[in-house]
């Protein structure tokens, strides 16, 4: 039971109230760079759930039990070349079965490697009080922040679905207007959930 | 010939390739780090080191490293050197290295660096390779320093930690919020972009392109939250 | 056989470089790791005498049911009596922002001050928090109780995160010291 109760609290705090686009702002380059359709920002988000929840187990075995205490200072080249094998891998499973997504995606398959969230999940989890030491809360959490990233893409592709270049200043075409419009849907997102405190 | 062409590389860096405001690239790491200038500046020396050494190694490396596995070594050098700044900071200026928190060991991923591996580096003789290190890097640390400024400055009424308002401004928390974050950054770019278009006819004699185009966009970003009208004088 | 040759010919060289990498790495690492565990001490040697002044004997104290926020609890003792308890805390805040502070406990239950350890995963403003008048006003010198009633404590525009951060942080020193004053009244 306990252990449920904090998984649903990892979920909320990392997703949700902490999310790591609008509030821990990473992975911000796909965020910025995702087509305004939301069916392809569903797709990015997925594979990069698949990537962050497989990143943080096997992150969090090999830290625990490999790094942990004299090789420590080794966690950011290990963690990258598991991050990046993981990619090269997903990259593999969905050009073989899901050939469509893997065409859609393109260059920002291989960019999941770079992806700052990716990265910083696993990181963050090492870091936490609440889930390291924990396999099963560490994942949880790798998991939880990919939903909140790809919910927040998915909100923001809607988004800019909606916006048509021509009615934009022309200084501010492309990224600026983009960015200029995340930090207002970051206001909201967060300002709905300021409620919300977890202590 | 030689002195042209390291001119050319800074107004790139600098200005015509800024890797933030133009590439659009290190950007997580900018929005978080922006709060205050001297975060900001430590973050800009740090990515200029890494970037400058990794892009001298792989400049030295580029024929040993076969194209198949290019990538794989590009992250194993960049994250020696980001592990090795770490450890440096923490043993020789641990306050920095605190202020920085996650975003050093993120310094890993931060696009510029392999961006630059990629497509300057590995094709580029070790030399002119550490003039593109320090030129992009010292473009990211200036793009920064403006974000910094401008977050710090309106956000909090401080610079440096200094405060420059008095104890009459009520600061603009906002902006020293993420969204706050990517609306400057916004702004910023946008006039980046104006400055360019009307500058860049100068392109020819970049040496000229450098210091003109500097100091206008200096004052600006100072103005920018209060007239966001975007004109220059 | 070819294949062979193939693979090996552009592993090697990534191999080389990985094998270099954590060799130089292993070297910086040996003659920076003890500088930073100096610093640590250092740092701990100053905060400690800056709470509980000079002559002072410190141990570790162990306790299998500290909370996990609880990371090191030093006893304080000064010429053999008990002054006070020193916790290297940590506590969560409004979203996911997280402070590591030092809360020194006198044995009369109250806060003799704090300090910062480190300041959070993510920079933000939130280092303003720690300032000495902000601290002094609204910690030192008080109990738990008194914590309590006082639902005042001010937080700063713009630095929630590290606020409430710093609260539950001193939260949990107490929690902690509840543990250990009740065990000493147990014992008794």
């Amino acid at each position: 039971m306990t252990l449920l109760m904090n998984i649903l609290t990892v979920f909320v705090s990392v997703a949700l109230v902490g999310n790591y686009v609008f509030s821990e702002t990473l992975g911000i380059c796909p965020f910025l760079g995702v087509s305004s359709k939301p069916s392809t920002a569903l797709g990015m988000g997925l594979a990069v759930t698949f990537v962050m929840t497989l990143s943080n187990a096997v992150t969090f075995l090999v830290f625990e039990y490999l790094l942990k205490g004299k090789y420590e200072y080794l966690q950011t080249i290990v963690f990258i070349l598991i991050i990046a094998s993981l990619v090269q891998f997903i990259e593999m499973l969905l050009k073989k079965m899901v050939p469509s997504l893997y065409k859609s995606l393109g260059i920002y398959l291989p960019l999941i490697t770079t992806n700052c969230a990716v990265l910083g999940a696993a990181n963050n989890a090492v870091g936490n009080d609440m889930v390291s030491g924990d396999f099963i809360l560490s994942t949880s959490y790798g998991f939880s922040a990919a939903v909140g990233f790809t919910l927040a893409i998915v909100i923001f592709a809607g988004v800019r679905s909606r916006m048509d270049e021509k009615d934009v200043p022309e200084s501010f075409r492309g990224v600026p207007i983009t960015l200029v419009a995340a930090g207002i849907v970051a206001m909201v997102f967060n300002g709905l959930l300021s409620g919300i405190s977890f202590g | 010939m030689k002195l042209t062409d390291v001119k050319n590389q800074f107004a790139d860096g600098l200005f015509n390739k800024n890797p933030l405001f133009v590439q659009v690239l290190g950007t997580c790491a900018s929005l978080a780090i922006t709060t205050t200038v001297k975060d900001s500046i430590a973050m800009g020396i740090a990515v200029t080191a890494v970037l400058t050494c990794s892009n001298l190694l792989i400049s030295l490396l580029r024929k040993f490293i076969p194209n198949e596995v290019r990538i794989a070594s590009y992250i194993v050098i960049i994250s020696g050197f980001v592990t090795i700044v770490e450890m440096l900071m923490n043993a020789y200026l641990p306050d920095l290295a605190q202020s920085l928190g996650a975003f050093l060991a993120l310094i890993v991923v931060n696009c510029i660096i392999l961006a630059r591996a990629e497509s300057y580096a590995s094709k580029n003789k070790p030399l002119p390779s550490v003039v593109d290190g320090i030129a992009m890097g010292l473009g990211f640390t200036l793009a920064l320093f403006l974000l910094g400024s401008v977050r710090e400055l309106f956000g909090a009424g401080t610079f440096l930690g200094f405060s420059v308002f008095g104890k009459n401004y009520t600061p603009i928390g906002m902006l020293t919020s993420p969204p706050g974050a990517f609306i400057v950054l916004g702004c910023l770019i946008a006039l980046f972009q104006y400055f360019k278009k009307r500058f860049s006819v100068k392109k020819a004699a970049s040496s000229d392109a450098k210091p003109d185009s500097g100091k206008p966009q200096e004052e600006q970003p100072d103005n920018a939250s209060e007239a966001k009208e975007g004109d220059a004088s | 056989m070819k294949n062979v040759k193939y693979v090996a010919k552009i592993a090697l060289p990534l191999l080389a470089i990985c094998i270099v990498t954590v060799a130089v790495l292993a070297a910086v690492n040996a003659f920076t790791s003890p500088v930073i565990a100096q610093n640590r001490q250092s740092e701990l040697d100053a905060n400690m005498a800056s709470f509980f002044g000079e002559g002072i004997e410190t141990s570790v104290v162990e306790n299998a049911e500290f909370d996990k926020s609880v990371k090191i609890v030093y006893s304080v003792s000064k010429g053999g009596a008990l002054t006070g308890y020193c916790f290297d805390v940590t506590g969560n805040g409004a979203y996911k922002g997280k402070i590591e502070v030092l809360v020194a406990i006198g044995a009369d239950g109250r806060i003799i001050g704090i300090s910062n350890v480190q300041n959070g995963e993510t920079p933000s403003i939130g280092g303003r928090v720690l300032t000495e008048d902000y601290i002094s006003e609204n910690y030192v010198g008080h109990t738990s109780a008194q914590l309590e009633r006082d639902k005042d404590v001010v937080f700063l525009s713009g630095a929630t995160k590290t606020s409430t951060a710093l609260n539950n942080a001193v939260k949990n020193a107490f929690a902690a010291y509840r543990l250990l004053s009740e065990g000493k009244e147990a014992s008794k």
